[in-house]
């Protein structure tokens, strides 16, 4: 099978600082690939990495088939990148910013134009064309940094928490533009923090912690392989808790309580069994957001 | 549409008011080895001028484009590299002070009349007199993560150097010592070419030894910067 990215042993430090402890990554030409952690945890290192913007302090590094170190231009000319701030050119028009970008790669100025017109249908700014980028939303600014990743049709896209800091609105749009490159077989790398951004776009994913990566699959099974089907979230009354010998998993956090049973109903009922009243309940599927409870012992954000 | 104005602007009035105001004063013009002050202090302003604002564009200008904005950090994602993004940032800011210089090369002509195709090339003298300034304190400043010393850079170097490279006095009416320490910085060898070139003497050794000494601070600055380059956008 064809490998966009393939790295062994992969470590990133920054003087004493560790911020990637020697991971083993394989993504697939055409799939979409996500890095899944909290801050801190050697996802945008990673992604630099990747990008062939930083160079790795050991470990070895294929990008598209060509080893990062020593192919950068070559990798970057065939690579889209959007990066966790967007980096957009402030004092140009938003036709502007993706001109300028394309002569980056040696486009000619009317394959630029060309290329400038489908990409902000695609980005759905085509009537914003001529406006200044500090004019535009949030939504717009990133819609925009994704078409300008694609400028160069490139064979991988690389998206660094591409929807933080978006209205549920902007994100809905944005994944179904990242469906739809999905589905013309651009193969993507994602870093996030979203657990339900992972669950809607990724094929497979690995969860990171720490510089390293704990867990990796698809969507369902890491839910499967690392918590029960359903979860229970409750809200006790002050100082009620719930111990003692029960069927299923619990986990007290700071402000609610969860049960991990496959049966959620079940475990709703043996618990009021037991003369415990909650004042609030709800009955849901486990996502990723408990793999990374249940691996770490953390939530993943606070 | 400010670059242009500044670039220009500040040449100008400089000229004007120094040229007449304080040519005024000169009383005998032919120490100074041109027919007056102001075919003295034209040519200086014109390359001193362009090496002052090589200075600025390398302080505060440079460490932002180059940390607090995201335009390079954007370039280098793409096949250009870092030491593309050095080397565009010094030829873009020669063609800038070229085109600038031409505009007050225009106005200056106007003034002290027609001295031969030689005053062509003045603008291009005063474009790399610029970034043979900007290109070693580019060295510096990108190795920056702020502004902090940037005033005293600003203050204690560019500043004094384009007042004492000979731009309004002969550096050989200096003290032997001080005029020792101007010969070595490429501003003294950008004003005097320019003044040559203006003057309608410039002899062929003398200015390609100008020439290569504002070549050197410029390559030589290149050299260095591409360390500060590489930690601020590739590390």
């Amino acid at each position: 099978m064809e490998l966009a990215v393939e790295a062994r042993a992969l470590s990133k430090r920054f003087g004493d600082f560790v911020a990637v402890d020697g991971i083993d990554l394989e993504i697939r030409s055409g799939e979409t690939f996500a890095l899944l952690g909290p801050n801190g945890a050697g996802k945008t290192s990673t992604m630099r990495m990747v990008s062939t913007v930083s160079p790795p302090t050991s470990g070895s590094l294929n990008v598209l088939g060509m080893d990062a170190s020593g192919y950068g231009r070559q990798i970057r000319s065939q690579l889209g990148v959007v990066p966790q701030e967007d980096q957009l050119d402030s004092e140009l028009s938003v036709r502007e910013n993706l001109m300028i970008h394309a002569r980056y790669f040696g486009q000619s100025w009317s394959d630029a134009g060309r290329r400038a017109e489908d990409l902000l249908e695609f980005a759905q700014l085509t009537d914003r064309s001529k406006a200044r980028v500090e004019t535009l939303s949030g939504g717009m600014k990133r819609r925009l940094t994704i078409a300008r990743a694609l400028v160069n049709e490139p064979q991988l896209v690389l998206l660094d928490e591409p929807t933080t800091g978006l209205d549920p609105q902007a994100r809905q749009l944005l994944w179904d533009r990242l469906y739809e490159l999905k589905e013309r077989g651009v193969t993507q790398l994602l870093t996030t923090h979203y657990m339900d951004e992972a669950e809607q776009l990724a094929d497979r994913l690995v969860v990171m912690d720490g510089g390293k990566i704990i867990a990796s699959g698809s969507p369902t099974s890491l839910i499967e392989e690392s918590t029960s089907a359903e979860v229970v979230e409750l809200r006790l009354p002050e100082g009620v808790t719930i111990d003692g010998d029960l069927p299923f998993q619990v986990e007290t956090l700071r402000n609610k309580v969860l049960l991990y049973a496959d049966d959620g109903r079940a475990a709703l009922s043996h618990i009021q069994e037991l003369g415990i009243e909650p004042t609030g309940s709800l009955i849901r599927r486990s996502t990723l957001e408990d793999v990374f409870l249940a691996l770490t012992g953390r939530q993943l954000v606070d | 549409m400010s670059i242009v104005l500044s670039g220009f602007l500040n040449p100008v009035f400089t000229m004007l008011t120094l040229g007449w105001g304080v040519g005024s004063l000169v009383d005998d013009p032919a120490a100074l080895g041109t027919e007056d002050y102001v075919h003295f202090v034209g040519p200086g302003v014109l390359a001193g001028s362009a090496m002052l604002q090589g200075g600025f564009y390398s302080l505060w200008q440079a460490l932002g484009a180059l940390r607090w904005e995201g335009m390079y950090k954007n370039a280098v994602r793409t096949p250009a590299s870092y030491i593309d993004v050095l080397t565009g940032r010094l030829v873009w800011g020669f063609l800038r002070l070229t085109f600038s210089s031409f505009a007050f090369l225009v106005v200056l002509l106007l003034v002290i009349g027609w001295s031969g195709w030689a005053a062509l090339l003045a603008p291009f003298v005063a474009g790399l007199t610029g970034m043979a300034t900007a290109s070693p304190i580019l060295a510096y400043s990108s190795a920056q993560e702020n502004d902090k010393a940037f005033p005293i850079i600003s203050r204690l170097i560019v500043t004094p150097l384009f007042v004492f490279s000979g731009t309004f006095t002969p550096v050989d009416s200096m003290p032997d010592f001080i005029a020792g320490i101007v010969k070595a910085f490429p501003g003294y060898h950008g004003i005097e070419l320019a003044r040559d070139l203006l003057n309608e003497r410039a002899a062929l050794g003398p200015s390609l030894g100008h020439l290569a000494v504002l070549l050197v601070w410029i390559v030589g600055g290149w050299i260095l910067a591409r360390a500060g380059f590489r930690k601020a956008l590739t590390s």
